[in-house]
């Protein structure tokens, strides 16, 4: 019998009293409840919910428009090759598009290398890099180049529509350089900001609107699973 | 696509062991619709990883990982919300709720609750009398490490159950 005792209101228990509370706890789930396995069919865990279905159909949109954007500014800067300044606008526009295939392909690829039959710290910590890649580096990757492509990018609508902005307004392309340069200098005085006080409102609704839903709480998770992991090497020592 | 004899293996093996996944999901989830839902994904979950199952190794080591990878995962996601309570699981996963007629359970429900995932796996594993090897196997540590943190456990035990709430 364990020797330690816990106190309970005016009585006493120990750890074999836990675990036979445990064992009760056994018994009642046992005679309650039932798993209704013969419904259990490959149409059954179609529709059942996954964790990261979210992610992945949102993953699967983006890759899908980032083909659909290749295809068509691949096309662009074809057609437009002895046109220097356009040839560089949809070569950029089709880099973009690209960066979002590879983007949504490998956090797929990552999803699917995922078994939930491997140790329970493995798939955790894997779990919890991608959504930190998806909550702290993807909005660098995205925010600066965002603050910067829509420049090339309107390049490219205008000239598909006949109208060359860079030769028939170029003020207005100084005017689109100008208000790309100010959003980026927005964009990274507030990554300063969140960076500076990682824990403030700003960096918390920063995140949140920056990852994906069925992630959401993974990163005070990666904390956890340090912090675990940490334990381990004291313990180990 | 999976073959009607991995279907029967499958079912004769989970019928076996599937108090595993009843005592995870009311071990990871106070509300019952929320416990249904979670035991619903982990036989979902079950079920499209058993072709990685490797038939060499314990069935229970492999359910338990999984089990637990998915009660984990599914504590970190968002806020709970209502779900349909459809057929698969019955009525009775409900039941029972988180206040018990034997005040040790009731007791042991909520100092279990009060953990943080991780450590809540470790309890569970402890409390269903699994060997250290195996919780380092499904945790992912060495077993001396296992060993060291089922005592560090029972020290919280002593320290912490006492201020739970009977019910």
């Amino acid at each position: 019998m364990p020797s330690i005792l816990i106190q309970q209101r005016g009585s006493t228990m120990n750890l074999e009293e836990i675990k036979n509370a445990w064992e009760i706890l056994d018994k009642r789930l046992a005679e309650q409840n039932r798993l209704a396995l013969q419904t259990l069919t490959d149409n059954r865990i179609d529709r059942a919910k996954s964790a990261l279905w979210p992610l992945v159909f949102a993953l699967w949109a983006q890759m899908l428009f980032g083909v659909a954007l290749a295809i068509l500014f691949v096309t662009f800067w074809l057609r437009h090759l002895d046109t220097f300044h356009l040839a560089i606008a949809g070569i950029l526009v089709h880099a973009y598009a690209l960066m979002m295939i590879i983007d949504a392909g490998s956090q797929l690829a990552l999803i699917r290398l995922i078994d939930h039959g491997k140790p329970v710290l493995e798939i955790q910590t894997t779990l919890a890099k991608l959504r930190d890649w998806r909550a702290r580096k993807a909005p660098w990757l995205y925010g600066i180049t965002g603050c910067l492509i829509w420049i090339p990018f309107l390049l490219v609508v205008f000239a598909a529509l006949g109208a060359d902005l860079w030769v028939k307004a170029p003020t207005v392309v100084n005017w689109l350089l100008l208000s790309a340069a100010i959003s980026l200098a927005g964009f990274c005085l507030l990554q300063w900001l969140i960076l500076r006080k990682p824990r403030s409102w700003l960096a918390r609704s920063f995140d949140e609107s920056n990852t994906s839903k069925s992630l959401i709480k993974a990163w005070k998770f990666l904390e956890e699973l340090e912090q675990f992991q940490k334990e381990e090497e004291t313990d180990g020592k | 696509m999976f073959k009607a004899e991995d279907h029967a293996e499958f079912l004769g093996l989970i019928g076996s062991h599937q108090g595993i996944i009843l005592k995870i999901a009311h071990s990871y989830q106070d509300n019952a619709a929320d416990r249904e839902d979670l035991a619903q994904e982990i036989l979902a979950q079950l079920w499209s990883s058993f072709p990685r199952y490797q038939r060499d190794r314990p069935f229970s080591t492999w359910m338990y990982r999984v089990a637990l990878n998915v009660a984990i995962s599914r504590l970190r996601q968002t806020k709970p919300r209502p779900i349909s309570l459809d057929s698969a699981l019955g009525e009775s996963i409900a039941a029972p709720t988180g206040k018990d007629p034997d005040p040790r359970v009731s007791k042991l429900v909520c100092f279990i609750q009060a953990l943080d995932p991780l450590n809540r796996a470790l309890l569970v594993l402890y409390l269903e009398d699994r060997p250290y090897r195996e919780i380092a196997e499904i945790l992912g540590i060495t077993e001396t490490n296992a060993a060291t943190k089922v005592g560090r456990l029972k020290q919280r035990i002593r320290e912490e159950l006492p201020t739970c709430p009977p019910s």
